[in-house]
């Protein structure tokens, strides 16, 4: 019985082993298909994982340094000192500067100590003059309906900002004011909400670094929403508000 | 000579694999694809089916390769993937231990030497005919050389029914055969 029963297997196993059969082509079609599909989706979480790494530097990138220079805007207390001649190269005044002229409009009610600021003034103003000059035009390029309300602003009120010692005086004020943040002046921004007044459609106003950079960017990328947009806070600083990187876009509401 | 160089290209062929190269897995799939076929077909009811696990085998052997270091026969290797592969297909697309009850069922006698008549085709239909979890147990036992105890492993199932499914398989393959066979003695009378 058992005998038989191995012979039995034996005939099969004997027979059925080396047995050979030729496939048929979509065999390997099939199996080639799957490896190379395997390698796509194996591809794919790494180009992800690669890509957001690069946005995540990107973003670190541009947000450490400008919390930076904010912090070294504020240190140096240049305007107070009266030194001209780190007034200029802090050129991260110039989109301040235009902020300056806002914050004069509202400050003008209030009558201002004077002495030091009649000089630091001056200069300071005088760079607004060259910046402005500069700097209007691209802005408004870029945010016409907004920035326009702005430089309206600013001619009327820097010129005799210059002329009128009275109403210079008034700026300095605002200097007073806040004295820990001397360099925010730019960003002293009561005036925020009463330009929120003047200029309803849009948001725009140059602020800080971060408004300085979006001009930079529109210059050169002119589609609606930019590839790195980004916005000026008292408390925050400069941050990133829309980042557009074609297939990618964010952006922040506020 | 020609044993030994022959073994030398399939670890060259499975050394380029190991670092994905396309044209060496085809090659490798060319020299293996009809043999392992061979081994499919026997779990399969029919071609397509065995295809299908030759297909899902070979992607798996693939995906497996860096783990083959050597020892023994690469070809055994892919076999056993082969088996492995064709079991999962059956987990998958059939009752597996769906288990035909054969009351009362005499124990036919079958003339080895007129069974050995028999090509590889007619035998290799039999087995296919058989219900999966004979064809199974009786492949992985008789052909491939399993215990009962790794067949209950494998399959999932006690040592004891595989032993009886074996005993079964086989008694149905005899009844086969007799009837192959009479329908010859039939033909030639």
């Amino acid at each position: 019985m058992d005998m038989q029963d191995k012979e039995f297997d034996k005939l099969f196993s004997s027979k059925l082993e080396g047995l050979e059969i030729n496939p048929s082509a979509k065999v390997w079609k099939g199996i080639n298909g799957e490896i190379s599909g395997n390698k796509h989706n194996k591809l794919i979480p790494f180009l992800s994982i690669a890509a957001s790494i690069i946005v995540l530097i990107a973003a670190g990138v541009l947000f450490i340094p400008k919390k930076d220079s904010v912090v070294k805007l504020s240190g140096k207390k240049p305007l107070a000192y009266n030194k001209p001649a780190k007034v200029k190269p802090a050129i991260i005044v110039k989109p301040q500067t235009v902020i300056v002229s806002k914050t004069v409009v509202i400050a003008v009610n209030k009558p201002v100590h004077v002495y030091h600021i009649g000089k630091t003034i001056t200069p300071a103003v005088t760079v607004n003059k060259e910046l402005t000059a500069k700097n209007t035009t691209p802005v408004i390029a870029n945010n016409t309906a907004v920035l326009a309300a702005n430089t309206s602003a600013k001619i009327d009120i820097k010129q005799p900002a210059i002329i009128d010692s009275s109403k210079a005086l008034a700026t300095v004020q605002l200097v007073v004011q806040q004295p820990v943040k001397p360099a925010v002046i730019a960003a002293v921004v009561p005036p925020a909400e009463k330009t929120m007044d003047i200029i309803p459609a849009k948001k725009h106003k140059i602020h800080g670094i971060g408004d300085l950079l979006n001009v930079a960017i529109a210059a050169v990328d002119k589609r609606k929403d930019k590839i790195i947009q980004f916005s000026d806070n008292d408390e925050d600083g400069t941050s990133i508000t829309g980042v557009n990187l074609g297939v990618i876009k964010i952006k922040k509401e506020n | 000579m020609m044993f030994l160089e022959h073994k030398y290209t399939i670890n060259d062929l499975v050394n380029k694999c190991k670092a994905n190269d396309r044209k060496a897995q085809e090659l490798l799939y060319k020299l293996l694809a009809a043999k392992m076929l061979g081994v499919c077909m026997r779990y399969a009811t029919d071609r397509m089916e065995a295809e299908d696990m030759l297909q899902n085998g070979f992607v798996k052997m693939f995906g497996k390769i860096q783990d083959y270091r050597g020892e023994g026969s690469f070809e055994g290797w892919v076999r056993r993937i082969m088996v492995h592969s064709s079991i999962e297909y059956y987990r998958k697309h059939h009752k597996m231990m769906q288990v035909v009850e054969i009351d009362n069922l005499n124990e036919p006698s079958v003339d080895p030497v007129a069974a050995s008549n028999l090509d590889a085709k007619d035998l290799l239909l039999l087995i296919q005919q058989l219900a999966p979890g004979y064809k199974l147990v009786f492949n992985l036992y008789a052909i491939e050389g399993y215990s009962h105890k790794e067949i209950g492993e494998i399959i999932g199932i006690t040592e004891g029914a595989s032993k009886s499914q074996l005993s079964r398989a086989r008694t149905i393959l005899k009844e086969q055969i007799l009837k192959i066979e009479a329908k010859r003695y039939g033909y030639a009378g």
